[in-house]
C-alpha cells in the first residue's frame, strides 16, 4: 500500500451476506479507500470459499479458494456465530458503526436479527443501506433465493443464447451478480452525497432480476410495446455479415469476427486477398452477404481453419477488421493489453500465498486503487472489534463463548 | 415507505449536470445517473446520434425518432446536436462543458484530446470536472487502436470462450450489446467514486474504462483456472457431456420442464445450498419420485466435487432430470418460491412481462410519449430508494430537441446565431 490519496477514505461500510453480490459492492468501495468489514462465519461460512479453483495444496481449507479472496479483496474480514450472544453483540455494534450497511440475505432475514433497515435507522436515519436479493423486498416472490445464474435465466439471457435449433444455453457465470454491483455502488455512493447535504438516510432495495433486465431492456420493451420475442440466433445480427466465432488452427481454437461497414467489408476483402471467391458479388453489400451468410462463413472458416487464432486476429486487423482471439483462460491471463494496463497484481494473501488479483477495470487519474489481498476467515477479528471499542478483555470473553472465531488456519490472528 | 411517492422531490444527483457524448451501450452510464436524479444532456452529431439506428423499433417503424435501444437508454435526457470537431462547435462545446459535472465519452482512444477537449483541456476551466472515457482497450497499449465489434470485445475478455457446446462454436449473448452496456454502467460506478472524492475535496478527475476489463469481470472464477491449476475450462452449454480427459464433467444446469427449461443444480458439500437439494428431494418423494438410496444420499459429507466421479454425478442429477420434465414452470417456480429451492425459470420477455411479481413491484412503466400520442412500456430504474426515488421524469429526447432551451436560454446564445450554427452544420 502507498500513501497515495484514496477516493472513498473516510467511509465505513459492512458487508453482510456472501456469494457475489454484497461482497462485489464491498470490494468497488475497499479497492478506492472505503473501510469495508466482511461479516463471514466460522460456524456457517459463505459458501464461495468453496467456489473452484483451489491450490491442490489447500483443498478442503475453506482459506484456499482463491476466488473468495478475490471478490472480497481489500476488505476486513470478520467470523461470527449468530446463534451466540457475544457474536450478535458484534454485529449490533458493527451496524451501528457503519455508514453503509450491504446485504443480500433473502429478503427479511435480518430483521430475525434485529439488524433490519427499519430498526436501524431509528437509531441512525443517516445510514445507506442496500438489500440486494434475486426477487427485492417486496411482492409475492420477494423470498425466493438463488445464485446470479438462476438470475440470468430469470431476466432472459439464457433463453437468447445459443442455438435457433437447441435448448437455450446458460451462462456460466453469475451474470446477474456482476451486473447489480454497477447499480448498486452507484446508488450507494449517490446516496452517501445526497445524505451529506441533506443529512438523510436511505434504504436501497435492489432486485437483481430487475437489475438484470436493464442489460436487456430493448428486448423486452420490443414485446411490451410490439409484441415481438427475441430468439437466439448463435452469433448472427441482422446489421453485421460475417458476425461469428470461426474455427481457428488448434483444439478448440477460435476467432470472432465482425464486418459492419462496407469500409471494413473492404478491409476484410484486401485481408483474403488471396481466398477464392470472397469477391463474389453475392458478398459485396450487406443485404446480399445476409442472403448468403451460410456459404460465406463455410468460406471464411476454410481460410481461419489453416492459421492460428492470433494470425487471424492479426491479419483482419491489419486491415481495420474488428476481430479477437476468442480467448481462454491462458489466453486472458498472457493477454499483452491487460498485461500493459497492469490489470492483474499479485498480492500475498495470509494463508494461500502470493497469487493473482483481478484489479478494477476503470483507472482514475486522481486517486488510483489501492488493493490489498483477501482476508483469511476471521483475520481481522481483533482489529475490528478494537476500531469499534470493545476492550480486550470483551474480544476474549467473544473468542471464549465462541461468537467471534476464526478457521484453525487463522487461529494465528486470535489474541 | 412508500416507493412510488416523491417522484417530483429532489432527487440523489439534482444539483449536478450531465453531458453524454457515448454512443450505443455506453449510452447506458448517463442514463443511469439520470435516473439517480442528475440533469442530462446528450450531446448528439447534428442530424442525430447513430445509437438512433440501432433496432429493435417502435411498432417495427425504422426511424432514428423510434428506436427503442435509444428510447431504453436516453430516458430521463435532455438532446442538444453539436458537431464539436468544427471551430464553432468546440468553443460551443466548452461552453457546455464548464456547465458539467460530469462528462462521459466513448469515442476513439485520445479523440477528445485531439479535439482540444480531453479532460486536461476541459479542467482548466472547470477543476470540478469528471471525465469518464469508455474505450475497447484502454487510450493506450498493444491494442488500444484495434478496430473492435461487441462481439469481439466479449470476446477478447473471457465470455464468449465460456459461452455455448464444447463441440460448437462459441457464442455470445445474441443481444450483442454486453460488452458496451457493462462498461457503460461500470463507467456510472467509477464516476460516482470520482464524485464522492470531490464533493468532499474538490477535484474532478478523469476515469478510463476498458470495456475488455469489464467483460473479465463477468467472467466468476473461471480464468483463475489457469494459473491456480493450469487448467482451461471450457464452456458446457447443452445437455452435459463426459470429458475425454475423465476429470469430473460439469454440472448440469439447464433442465428440461414440461413447457419450456429451468436451471438448477445438485448441490451438496458444506456450502448453503444443500438445503435447496433437499428441498427438491423432499417435493420429487411426495410424489414418489426420489429413489430410496437418494434420500439416504449424505449431501454434506458424501458431496466433494473434488473427488467424485463421474458415475456417481451422473445417477445424482437423473432423478431430478426425470422429475423436473413432469412439472411445468410455473409449478415449479411456486414450489421453488415456498420451499426455497433454487431453480430458476428460463424467462423470454413474454414470461417477464406477466410475471406476477414484476407487476406487484410496478417494474414496468408507462411512460407519456405526447408527441405521439401513446404510451411506451419501459423497464422501470435498476433499484428502489425510499427517500428519493428513481424516476423516469422525461421521455426520450428528440434529435436537438433542447437546442434553444440550452444554448438560447441558458448560453445566452442569440436565436440569429444559433439559426446561423444550424445551416453550417454546427448544431
Amino acid at each position: 500500500m502507498t500513501n497515495q490519496v484514496k477516493a472513498l477514505e473516510d467511509i465505513k461500510v459492512l458487508v453482510l451476506g456472501g456469494v457475489v453480490t454484497a461482497p462485489t459492492m464491498g470490494r468497488y468501495l475497499a479497492l478506492h479507500g472505503a473501510r469495508v468489514v466482511r461479516v463471514d462465519s466460522h460456524t456457517r461460512m459463505d459458501s464461495m470459499h468453496y467456489q473452484r479453483p483451489i491450490p491442490a495444496e489447500f483443498v478442503g481449507d475453506p482459506n484456499g479458494g482463491v476466488w473468495w479472496s478475490s471478490i472480497n479483496s481489500s476488505s476486513l474480514c470478520v467470523g461470527l456465530d449468530l446463534k451466540k450472544t457475544e457474536g450478535r453483540g458484534i454485529l449490533h455494534r458493527l451496524v451501528r458503526w457503519a455508514d453503509v450497511v450491504v446485504e443480500n440475505f433473502s429478503a427479511g432475514t435480518l430483521a430475525k436479527w434485529g439488524v433490519d433497515y427499519k430498526t436501524i435507522s431509528m437509531e441512525r436515519p443517516e445510514v445507506i443501506y442496500l438489500s440486494s436479493c434475486l426477487f427485492g423486498q417486496s411482492g409475492p416472490w420477494s423470498s425466493v433465493t438463488g445464485y446470479g445464474t438462476a438470475g440470468a435465466a430469470m431476466s432472459g439471457y439464457d433463453y437468447i443464447t445459443g442455438w435457433p435449433d437447441q435448448e437455450p444455453t446458460p451462462i456460466l457465470t453469475q451474470y446477474t451478480d456482476y451486473i447489480n454491483p454497477k447499480f448498486g455502488v452507484a446508488a450507494i455512493l449517490a446516496a452517501l452525497n445526497y445524505r451529506d447535504r441533506t443529512g438523510h438516510g436511505q434504504y436501497l432495495d435492489q432486485a437483481q432480476v430487475e437489475g438484470g433486465l436493464q442489460l436487456i431492456a430493448p428486448v423486452h420493451m420490443d414485446w411490451l410495446n410490439n409484441g415481438h420475442t427475441t430468439e437466439r440466433s448463435g452469433n448472427r445480427v441482422g446489421w453485421a455479415v460475417p458476425h461469428g466465432t470461426f474455427p481457428c488452427q488448434g483444439e478448440d481454437r477460435w476467432c470472432a469476427i465482425a464486418v459492419t461497414s462496407d469500409l471494413e467489408w473492404r478491409g476484410f476483402c484486401r485481408a483474403l486477398k488471396d481466398v477464392p471467391g470472397v469477391n463474389d458479388e453475392r458478398y459485396t453489400t450487406l443485404l446480399s452477404r445476409r442472403r448468403h451468410e451460410e456459404q460465406l462463413e463455410e468460406l471464411i472458416k476454410g481460410w481461419t481453419s489453416q492459421h492460428m487464432a492470433e494470425e487471424v486476429e492479426a491479419t483482419l486487423q491489419a486491415e481495420g477488421v474488428p476481430s479477437s482471439v476468442v480467448e481462454n483462460a491462458k489466453d486472458t491471463y498472457e493477454d499483452c493489453q491487460l498485461r500493459y494496463r497492469g490489470f492483474f497484481r499479485k498480492l500475498r494473501h495470509t494463508v494461500i500465498g502470493e497469487h493473482t488479483y483481478r484489479g478494477p477495470s476503470f483507472i482514475l487519474s486522481g486517486t488510483p486503487d489501492s488493493q490489498f489481498a483477501g482476508p483469511a476467515l476471521g483475520e481481522h477479528n481483533v482489529q475490528v472489534c478494537r476500531m469499534l471499542g470493545m476492550t480486550d478483555r470483551e474480544i476474549a470473553d467473544a473468542i471464549q463463548e465462541g461468537g467471534l472465531g476464526a478457521l484453525p488456519a487463522a487461529q494465528a490472528y486470535l489474541p | 415507505m412508500n416507493f412510488d411517492e416523491a417522484v417530483a422531490g429532489e432527487g440523489m444527483l439534482s444539483p449536478f449536470r450531465v453531458l453524454d457524448l457515448t454512443e450505443g451501450g455506453c449510452t447506458i452510464g448517463a442514463k443511469m445517473l439520470g435516473d439517480l436524479g442528475a440533469d442530462v444532456i446528450k450531446v448528439e452529431p447534428p442530424g442525430g446520434s447513430p445509437t438512433r439506428s440501432i433496432g429493435p423499433y417502435w411498432h417495427d417503424e425504422t426511424d432514428p425518432e423510434k428506436s427503442l435501444f435509444w428510447w431504453a437508454y436516453n430516458i430521463n435526457k435532455k438532446s442538444v446536436t453539436l458537431n464539436i470537431s468544427s471551430p464553432d462547435g468546440m468553443k460551443l462545446f466548452k461552453k457546455l462543458a464548464s456547465t458539467a459535472d460530469f462528462i462521459f465519452e466513448s469515442f476513439p482512444p485520445n479523440t477528445m484530446d485531439h479535439l482540444g477537449l480531453g479532460y486536461e483541456a476541459i479542467a482548466v476551466t472547470n477543476p470540478r470536472v469528471i471525465m469518464a472515457s469508455i474505450t475497447p482497450f484502454g487510450p493506450t497499449g498493444p491494442k488500444a487502436h484495434y478496430a473492435w465489434s461487441d462481439l469481439t470485445i466479449w470476446s477478447s475478455g473471457g465470455p464468449v470462450y465460456m459461452t455455448g457446446d464444447p463441440d460448437k462454436a462459441p457464442v455470445g449473448i445474441s443481444f450483442m450489446h454486453q460488452a458496451a452496456l457493462n462498461a457503460g454502467a461500470e463507467a456510472a460506478a467509477a464516476s460516482m467514486i470520482a464524485h464522492y472524492y470531490r464533493e468532499n475535496t474538490g477535484p474532478g478527475q478523469h476515469i478510463d474504462v476498458s470495456m475488455q476489463e469489464v467483460a473479465y469481470w463477468i467472467m466468476t472464477s473461471w480464468q483463475e483456472f489457469w494459473e491456480t491449476d493450469g487448467t482451461i475450462p471450457k464452456r458446457f452449454g447443452g445437455p452435459p457431456r463426459h470429458r475425454p480427459d475423465g476429470i469430473l464433467r460439469e454440472r448440469r444446469q439447464v433442465f428440461p420442464a414440461k413447457d419450456g427449461y429451468v436451471v438448477f443444480w445438485v448441490q451438496g458439500g458444506w456450502g448453503g445450498g444443500v438445503q435447496s437439494t433437499k428441498a427438491a428431494l423432499k417435493w420429487m418423494d411426495e410424489e414418489g419420485m426420489a429413489p430410496a438410496w437418494l434420500l439416504n444420499f449424505d449431501w454434506v459429507r458424501g458431496f466433494d466435487l473434488s473427488t467424485m466421479d463421474n458415475k456417481t454425478l451422473d445417477a445424482l442429477e437423473q432423478p431430478f432430470v426425470d422429475f423436473f420434465a413432469t412439472k411445468t414452470k410455473d409449478e415449479i417456480s411456486l414450489r421453488a418460491f415456498s420451499n426455497h429451492i433454487m431453480v430458476g425459470a428460463v424467462n423470454n420477455s413474454k414470461d417477464l412481462a406477466n410475471h406476477p411479481h414484476l407487476k406487484e413491484r410496478g417494474f414496468f412503466e408507462e411512460v407519456a410519449h405526447e408527441d405521439l400520442g401513446e404510451l411506451v412500456t419501459y423497464c422501470g430504474p435498476s433499484l428502489k430508494a425510499s427517500e428519493t426515488p428513481l424516476s423516469f421524469r422525461m421521455r426520450p429526447p428528440h434529435v436537438g430537441e433542447h437546442n434553444y432551451e440550452l444554448y438560447g436560454g441558458e448560453l445566452g446564445i442569440t436565436q440569429e446565431e444559433i439559426d446561423s450554427l444550424r445551416s453550417t452544420g454546427v448544431i
